[in-house]
């Protein structure tokens, strides 16, 4: 029976804490705001010899990534963590840990990109990962940083899987804010992560091996890239199976959606991360007004839960995908180009629209929500367009 | 010997983390390599029985080969020396050929050799010595 402790935490905190009780081999990171303290925590936990993990205090976030798929493919477990101009600098890694098939566990603390620099939270930095073959989650609170964290071990290393996951949390937001987090006891989240079993490992395998081999004629790049492609689509059922498990031992739901009110919702909020409170609350609102409002949070990312997504959205008269970041020069921003995908399978079309919200951390107010909401009736009435907006801006 | 596992089927079967052996190896065999289909490649591309670039077979780069003369050379080996591609082929401490499937005709040898016991000689030339015989 698992140990529940209460504490109040920081999602920082409790990524840290879930690393720790994982127990990884290696960490390899740089720091960087706001990630700087879970690798900060992590660090003390090596000096206090809590852990046995082989801290690599590295030059740049390239070396960090870089160190972690040297000690992936060595066999090790691995994990990093990183945020917005340090995960831009790993651009190249990302594809060469997803592209060699190595787990490694990254958290992001999701921030806004230079230019101008700014150092708070936006989803600019991930999105520009997104099709790098990382599976990617998103944390709206401290809690399911954690919970995600712990999940994140169970689908990289699974045997079928073999992949890097980013655990993502947004920013100053749900990195430093304290809330109310319950911790597992180590030796529960240490029994449902288990151990690597690396396959092919270049350190204590059965045979010598080669990883990061040159694939370029021929067309062996070709089909490598093809079977990418279906181990990241085919992990899904692997992260629903393996977050169901751990939602079994912690007692709470894990799903790649989190459907608020979705059932009979005539409008619909899509939305990652932190900002899902803030327009669950409106949508409430709006409920005891007799107005059918639903939010729908996307928590698994990468796969991206497109069949999932349309069971949600299906019965609604229009929907709104919020976007922490924007695609400039696409016809829509990274979270809108995937939603309305998924929705043209549909045999209905549902009007959207799709609004860029709390870019560098821009406050994402209650009145931005029932704006949100509002156009959204408007739009089903036909009296308002489908498009882009910034929402909240002067 | 597993086939790698990230198939669709794979995805279909139940979830255990402990397998037991994890190694994969090639689904099939290196020779019909160019038939290889993506099911077939090990995880992530992991050469699994290491040194196979020998079947790599890089020769055809070529337009000079170099011709060896047996009667000249004095086994002094400059010319095993100085292949940047290990194409000297050699027998107890005695040169006995060269492996043309993976000499790329450089000329190193050529150049190095002091008993004119190695001259560079165009495919084409080549070639049409062959079919003269």
């Amino acid at each position: 029976m698992a140990e529940v402790t209460v504490l109040a935490a920081t999602g920082n905190m409790m990524v840290a804490e879930a690393f720790r009780q994982a127990a990884p081999d290696v960490i390899a990171a740089y720091p960087i705001t706001p990630q700087t303290a879970i690798v900060e925590n992590y660090a003390k936990y090596v000096a206090e010899g809590r852990v046995h993990t082989e801290f690599v205090a590295v030059e740049s976030e390239h070396s960090a990534l870089s160190a972690c798929v040297g000690a992936s493919a060595a066999g090790a477990r691995v994990v990093t963590a990183t945020s917005s101009q340090g995960l831009a600098l790993m651009y190249e890694e990302l594809h060469i840990a997803a592209g060699m098939r190595l787990p490694i566990i990254m958290a992001n603390a999701n921030r806004a990109l230079s230019a101008p620099i700014n150092i708070h939270g936006d989803h600019s930095d991930v999105m520009g990962g997104r099709d790098s073959g990382w599976i990617i989650l998103f944390a709206e609170t401290a809690q399911e940083a954690y919970d995600n964290s712990i999940i994140a071990f169970r689908v990289a290393e699974h045997p079928a899987v073999q992949l890097p996951v980013m655990t993502t949390l947004d920013g100053f937001i749900t990195t430093h804010a304290m809330e109310r987090c319950e911790l597992l006891d180590d030796g529960t989240v240490e029994a449902y992560v288990g151990k690597r079993r690396p396959q092919n490992p270049l350190i204590g395998g059965a045979a010598p091996v080669g990883h990061g081999m040159f694939a370029s004629l021929g067309g062996t790049y070709f089909e490598l890239k093809q079977a990418q492609r279906r181990a990241v689509c085919g992990s899904a059922p692997h992260i629903l199976t393996e977050g169901q498990k751990w939602a079994a031992v912690c007692g709470r739901d894990f799903d790649f959606i989190d459907s608020f009110a979705c059932d009979d919702a005539d409008y619909i909020l899509v939305v990652l991360g932190s900002a899902a409170g803030n327009a669950r609350v409106v949508a409430k609102e709006l409920r005891a007004a007799g107005i059918k409002a639903g939010v729908a949070k996307i928590r698994v990312f990468r796969p991206f839960p497109a069949s999932e997504l349309r069971d949600v959205l299906q019965g609604a008269k229009a929907v709104g995908i919020l976007d922490r970041s924007d695609s400039f020069g696409a016809p829509y921003a990274p979270v809108g180009l995937d939603v309305r995908t998924a929705l043209y399978d549909l045999d209905t079309r549902i009007p959207t629209r799709n609004y860029v919200y709390g870019l560098g951390g821009a406050d994402v107010t209650l009145d931005a929500m029932r704006q949100a909401f509002s156009e959204l009736q408007s739009l089903a009435a036909g009296h308002l367009d489908q498009g882009l907006s910034y929402l909240g801006t002067r | 010997m597993n086939k790698q596992n990230d198939n669709n089927q794979a995805a279909k079967s139940s979830i255990a983390l402990d397998t037991g052996d994890m190694t994969t190896t090639f689904a099939r065999s290196v020779e019909d390599f160019d038939c290889w289909r993506s099911e077939d490649f090990t995880l992530g591309g992991v050469v699994t029985d290491a040194g196979n670039s020998i079947l790599y077979k890089t020769g055809g780069w070529r337009s000079l080969r170099p011709v060896w003369d047996e009667e000249k050379c004095t086994n002094c080996m400059l010319c095993w020396v100085h292949c940047p591609d290990s194409s000297i082929l050699v027998a107890d401490k005695t040169m006995i050929g060269i492996d043309y499937d993976h000499c790329k005709g450089c000329g190193i040898c050529a150049l190095e050799c002091r008993f004119e016991a190695l001259r560079m000689l165009s495919e084409s030339e080549a070639a049409s010595l062959e079919g003269g015989q």
